[in-house]
Parts: C-alpha cells; sequence; structure tokens
C-alpha cells in the first residue's frame, strides 16, 4: 500500500466513459483543493487492482458498465474491502437500481448530472460522506458470499492480467490469469486443473488479487468458461460423494454433527419476553417460525432452518448492520440489537450482533396488529 | 410548502415518549421535529433516509413492514411508510412508561391520513 498524508481522502472513480472520469479528475481535482486524491478507472478489474494497491476511503461507481455492472462490482467490494465508503452514479435513477445499490452496500445513490455544472453538487455530497469515519465495526461479508468463479470471471471477462491468492484455512494457492485465460494454478502439491477445482472447492477463505507475474509453469489450457463448468461439475460430484478432504499434512477427522432441524418453537423461546416486538396477541396463540437463519460476523452460514434464501437473508443481516451503525451516527442510541418488522400474519425479527446474525421469519399466533392490542410494551 | 407536515410533526412530537420524529417524502425531502437538545436535526433527518432506506430493502425483500421498529439499547425508532411514499420515524426511549402504545396507534392512523 502506497502512503499518502493522513487527511487527504483517497477517492476512486469506476466508470467506462473516458470523457467523463477525465472531466471528473480535472473539476472535482480543481475543487477538492489538494484533499483528494483521484484515482479512475475504466473497468471494474481496474478498480479491484486500485483497491488492492490503495487504502481507498470512497469508491464512486457507475451503475451502467457493460460485461461487469455497478451493482454486481458493488456487491464486490462491499464484500472484499467493507470499510471503502461507496457511492453509486447513474444515469437513469430508477427505484429497482436504488434499492440494489442499496442493498450491495452504496451509502449513496446519486444521478448522473447532465449539465457539468451540477458536478458541483455531487462534488460536495462526496466530500461530506469521505469526511466522515468510515465504520470500522460491526458484521461484515467477506468472500464466503461471494464466489471466487465471479472474481475469475470478472477479471476473463476484461481481459486483465492478475494473480489471485486464495487462503482459506491450510489451504493456500493461486490462480494465475494472463490477458483474460487462466493459464496456471497450484495449490498443496497440486498444479493444473486439479488444482484449480480444488481452489474453487475451498469452503470460505479469502483472496487478494494481486499483479501478475509470469508462473513457474503453464499448466492450464483452454476457455475458462469451460474451465469454471468443470469446476463446479467436479465440485459437486464430491460434494455428493465424499467427506472433505483434509489440507495437506493432516489427517481426515470426523466433522462435528450438523445440527439437526430444529422443532417448532414458540417466538418467546427465542427471544426473551422482554425483547419480543409487541405482546402476544390476546388470544395467546403461540406465532410459528416459518424460516430461521444464524450466520456468523463473517457471513458464513451457521444454521438453518427451512430458508430457501440463505444469501439473500445473509445479505439482509449485511444490510442491516450497515444501516444500523448509519442511522445510530449522531444519536448515542446505544448499541444496535434489532430491527423487528411486523406485517399482518407476519413478523420477521433480524438480530445483529458483533459475532453473529439470526434472522428469524415467523407466523403469528394471531393476524390482528399487536399495536391493536392496546397492552404495554413489555420493558427493556 | 408542505406546511401541514410540519405543523402535524411539531405536534406530534409533543406525545408523551416521542424525543423527536420525522418525515421523509418520495421527493427526498425530510421534515423533522426534536424535543430533546440530544437529537440534532442532522441526526435525525439522517435516521429518517436510513429508515427509507431500509422500506426500500424491506420490500424488495417481501419482508412485513407495516410496523418496523429499530431496537437499540436505550432507545427504539419506529417506522411506518404510506403506499405513497412517505415515511415517518418516531425516537422513544427504551422505557415502558414512556410510551403509551395507544398514542403510537393514534400517531400512525394520523400519519396515514395525512395529506401529501
Amino acid at each position: 500500500m502506497s502512503t499518502t498524508p493522513v487527511n487527504i481522502k483517497k477517492i476512486l472513480f469506476v466508470d467506462d466513459n473516458t470523457q467523463f472520469l477525465e472531466m471528473i479528475e480535472r473539476l472535482m481535482g480543481n475543487w477538492s483543493q489538494g484533499e483528494w486524491q483521484i484515482f479512475l478507472a475504466q473497468n471494474c478489474g481496474k478498480a479491484l487492482l486500485v483497491l488492492q494497491e490503495h487504502a481507498i476511503d470512497l469508491a464512486v461507481v457507475d451503475v451502467q458498465m457493460p460485461v461487469v455492472d455497478g451493482i454486481q462490482f458493488l456487491a464486490l467490494i462491499n464484500r472484499k474491502y467493507p470499510n471503502v465508503q461507496k457511492v453509486t452514479l447513474s444515469a437513469y435513477a430508477d427505484e429497482a437500481s436504488r434499492t440494489a445499490c442499496l442493498s450491495h452496500g452504496a451509502e449513496l445513490f446519486l444521478e448522473k448530472p447532465r449539465d457539468p455544472a451540477d458536478l458541483e453538487i455531487i462534488f460536495s455530497t462526496l466530500r461530506e460522506l469521505a469526511r466522515h469515519k468510515p465504520v470500522t465495526s460491526g458484521f461484515r461479508g467477506v468472500l464466503r458470499q461471494v464466489s471466487l468463479e465471479d472474481v475469475i470471471q470478472m477479471e476473463c471477462l476484461n481481459r486483465n492480467s492478475s494473480i489471485l491468492e486464495v487462503n482459506a484455512g491450510k489451504w493456500q494457492g493461486n490462480i494465475f490469469i494472463k490477458e483474460g485465460a487462466m493459464i496456471h494454478a497450484q495449490v498443496g502439491d497440486r498444479n493444473g486443473e486439479a488444482a484449480l477445482n480444488k481452489i474453487l472447492s475451498l469452503k470460505g477463505g479469502e483472496f487478494n488479487l494481486k499483479p501478475f507475474t509470469e508462473p513457474p509453469q503453464q499448466s492450464i489450457d483452454g476457455p475458462w468458461e469451460f474451465l469454471l463448468m468443470e469446476a463446479s461439475r467436479v465440485r459437486d460430484e464430491a460434494s455428493a460423494d465424499e467427506p472433505e478432504e483434509p489440507p495437506p499434512g493432516e489427517s481426515a477427522e470426523a466433522p462435528p454433527p450438523l445440527p439437526r432441524p430444529a422443532p417448532p418453537v414458540r417466538a418467546s423461546d427465542l427471544v426473551p419476553p422482554a425483547a419480543i416486538y409487541l405482546p402476544t396477541p390476546v388470544n395467546n396463540r403461540p406465532a410459528r417460525i416459518d424460516e430461521m437463519v444464524i450466520c456468523s460476523a463473517k457471513g458464513e452460514v451457521l444454521y438453518e432452518w427451512q430458508s430457501s434464501r440463505t444469501s439473500d437473508r445473509v445479505s439482509f443481516l449485511e444490510f442491516l448492520s450497515r444501516k444500523s451503525l448509519q442511522l445510530g451516527e449522531g444519536l448515542n442510541l446505544g448499541t444496535f440489537d434489532r430491527l423487528e418488522m411486523e406485517g399482518d400474519r407476519t413478523r420477521v425479527i433480524a438480530q445483529v450482533k458483533s459475532d453473529r446474525g439470526v434472522f428469524v421469519r415467523a407466523t403469528k399466533g394471531s393476524a390482528r396488529r399487536a399495536l391493536e392490542n392496546n397492552a404495554p410494551i413489555p420493558a427493556p | 410548502m408542505r406546511e401541514h407536515i410540519h405543523n402535524w410533526l411539531t405536534e406530534k412530537a409533543k406525545v408523551a415518549g416521542v424525543l423527536a420524529c420525522g418525515v421523509r417524502s418520495p421527493d427526498r425531502k425530510t421534515f423533522t421535529r426534536t424535543h430533546s437538545p440530544q437529537f440534532t436535526q442532522i441526526a435525525i433527518e439522517n435516521a429518517c433516509r436510513c429508515v427509507t432506506d431500509t422500506f426500500q430493502v424491506l420490500q424488495s425483500n417481501r419482508f412485513p413492514d407495516e410496523l418496523v421498529r429499530w431496537v437499540f439499547e436505550n432507545y427504539f425508532i419506529y417506522g411506518f411508510t404510506r403506499p405513497d411514499g412517505f415515511c415517518l420515524a418516531l425516537l422513544t426511549r427504551r422505557n415502558a412508561e414512556d410510551v403509551q402504545p395507544a398514542e403510537l396507534e393514534t400517531i400512525i392512523a394520523e400519519f396515514q391520513s395525512l395529506p401529501a
């Protein structure tokens, strides 16, 4: 990482429009009067390299880009670089894009100015945001929620050259990508496609995108699409047939037993009485738990019950973690505990702790809205 | 400009237990009222923006959103939304004696029928 005086903010702009980037650099460079160091990237691959090399404070991403769009890219940097503040710029600001951007970690969703004069307003907004202290605590997603295939695909589609360094427990490996083609992979004592398949079968872990250097050998040949498909097939077959392979030098141990599906429980069994959203309905019928997901602070699913959208639930918990920190800014509300959502028949509780996230969806025992019961809210 | 919203908030902020409140319109204008120096207008505006963002994400996930409550260590933030996109946020202490559900119910009903 390069060093920069502490008060200078590093701002990255990602946009496929070169003229727009040049204008940004010229105008915003002037307006910032040396407060900003501006980085420009014309595609997501180049932006990833900038993020790897520099401690970027704020990334401003165009939503509409060819190959990998801004929303996909946003999701990626949200997990890989959770402390980078993110803003999306869009020429077509519709609500669906806005919601998608916010869900994927954007602090702000701004309309791309049609008139260059309006850029100054954008600049003021960005400057305020960049001055905010980045959020450094809370629940964060990492590689677990972004498949390595996504990163490889992005690199290959952009015809980039890079090395993907992967660490997952005792497994450490590298995938060499040269001008958009995978040319070598190595993990443990394996090389070539066997190594690639192994790396792509690792569960969890982290990766670093490093500048390309020539590999010791070229062990892979063939279109990356085929290689990824083949790795996916091999992984599916292995997971169906075999227990997970131990890392090099370790003997296999029996995995801990998975939690058995939970029996139907009452909502009051899950949350202390004082923590339940609103009073139990007057007819006292218990709520029925329909879905539950528990994940670690890194976004790893620790337990799920009857959830067909586990990944969405984890993403929601990540969103909630970020948003609760933003919401509490300047208010001194104390630690955030949970969000309670209530509809006519459904109740959802999403709890975010420093070490875990919990998502519970339940059907209410009574269809009546709890407030209509006019009962006192339980004391904390 | 939407003076009635401002007036309504001024009135409602006086309801026992409501320390601050805000309404955010679909065109992203925010009206706030605070009765405590602890809660600045800027911080309440920021909270309203976050509540609105959350409603959008709840709707995209098809989560229930009739009544939403953020639970912090010492405070609650209640959020309500209308089909036309207006959002209401109420900040209360997390204390049974301070807030009466019946009063909250009244505020919600009035908010739902407030002209845009």
